[in-house]
């Protein structure tokens, strides 16, 4: 399982209501490259931000909001998944594409391998939380993932043999920032 | 000094509602009512980058927001503001406290103090002392974000609100 294919699996799984927020690197290179969509909004730089965002939309809006975070990303910022415990928006998905690595900058290993993130999210207060390692198991459980009563936490388990980049983001971030309000307000 | 009450009402009549940040003294007045009103909602933010990010999410849903932080924190949203909502052009109301103001305050105040508006100069965030006249502030703040779509912040001095 890489994280190509766990995004070809989300983007391809049709939600009507739904905006998708990747974090920087190559979670969102990976994304922009398979399907861009006006539903997307990405992260090109600061790091460890998508949580944070993601449960600012979902305060304000009745949308799925659907996080895509990773291992190094959420280790930086982990104390988002309390505050997504206490705040209890039911409209959230955060799910940890989980490399071992911070991928974008050379594979250098992160120290997430020895950690339980799924005892963290129960800890936290996330509602119903997920671990897959295998690719068909998750496109199995999507419908399940989705029609859950949030925040729901999905711990992807990819290892060392990721995919590569995908293309750099092509929208300016201006751009990006009004697509998704646009977006949002319509949906 | 301000009445903390006609502070929110006047905020709440621009729209901001939305407020998120992380606990200073000099804010005492102004979160209890905050987080006893029924108009406003703040989110007690675990840091002050994850104030902005909510914040930020609630601009990006459409809403007016704000965040309130102490200016000890005004470190950990140095690459919020360089490397998301300058670039992104999210503007979100920034209240910062000014600890250390003056020289007068405990010693890890004091450098903060001294540093605080040249922290916010250097990033070209606009910035002014919130003044007892704040619907001017106010009005001034809000203006420059809906013209440059960019955070804004006032700073806050001791004793300033009832």
């Amino acid at each position: 399982m890489t994280t190509e294919d766990i995004l070809r699996s989300v983007l391809a799984f049709k939600v009507d209501n739904a905006v998708y927020l990747f974090t920087n690197g190559y979670i969102s290179r990976q994304a922009y490259g398979i399907a861009d969509s006006a539903k997307n909004f990405y992260l090109i730089g600061s790091m460890g931000l998508v949580s944070s965002l993601g449960l600012g939309i979902a305060m304000n809006s009745k949308k799925k909001v659907v996080v895509l975070d990773g291992d190094g990303s959420i280790l930086m910022n982990m104390g988002t998944m309390p505050l997504i415990g206490y705040i209890e928006p039911n409209n959230l998905i955060h799910f940890i594409l989980d490399n071992f690595a911070y991928h974008s900058t050379g594979n250098q290993p992160t120290i997430s391998e020895n950690i339980d993130f799924l005892k963290m999210a129960c800890a936290c207060g996330y509602k119903k939380v997920f671990r897959f390692k295998k690719i068909s198991e998750f496109k199995s459980a999507l419908p399940e993932i989705f029609n859950a009563c949030g925040p729901v936490f999905v711990h992807m388990v990819i290892g060392k043999n990721d995919s590569s980049a995908g293309p750099r983001v092509g929208l300016a971030p201006l751009m990006l920032a009004r697509r998704i309000r646009k977006t949002i307000r319509s949906l | 000094m301000i009445r903390v009450k006609d502070f929110w009402d006047y905020l709440a009549g621009k729209n901001f509602i939305f407020f998120s940040g992380v606990p200073c003294s000099i804010f005492k007045t102004v979160l209890d009512e905050a987080i006893n009103s029924e108009i406003i909602t703040y989110v007690p933010a675990v840091r002050e980058d994850v104030a902005m990010g909510v914040s930020s999410g609630a601009y990006l849903a459409g809403k007016k927001s704000g965040i309130l932080i102490q200016n000890s924190g005004l470190g950990h949203i140095v690459n919020t503001l360089t490397s998301f909502n300058l670039i992104y052009k999210i503007p979100v109301l920034m209240f910062i406290s000014w600890r250390g103001y003056m020289g007068k305050d405990a010693p890890e105040h004091k450098i903060m103090g001294r540093k605080t508006i040249s922290l916010l100069s250097g990033l070209d965030i606009p910035h002014r002392a919130l003044s007892v006249d704040f619907d001017k502030d106010l009005n001034w703040a809000i203006g420059i974000m809906e013209k440059k779509h960019i955070p804004v912040a006032l700073i806050v001095k001791e004793g300033l609100f009832k």
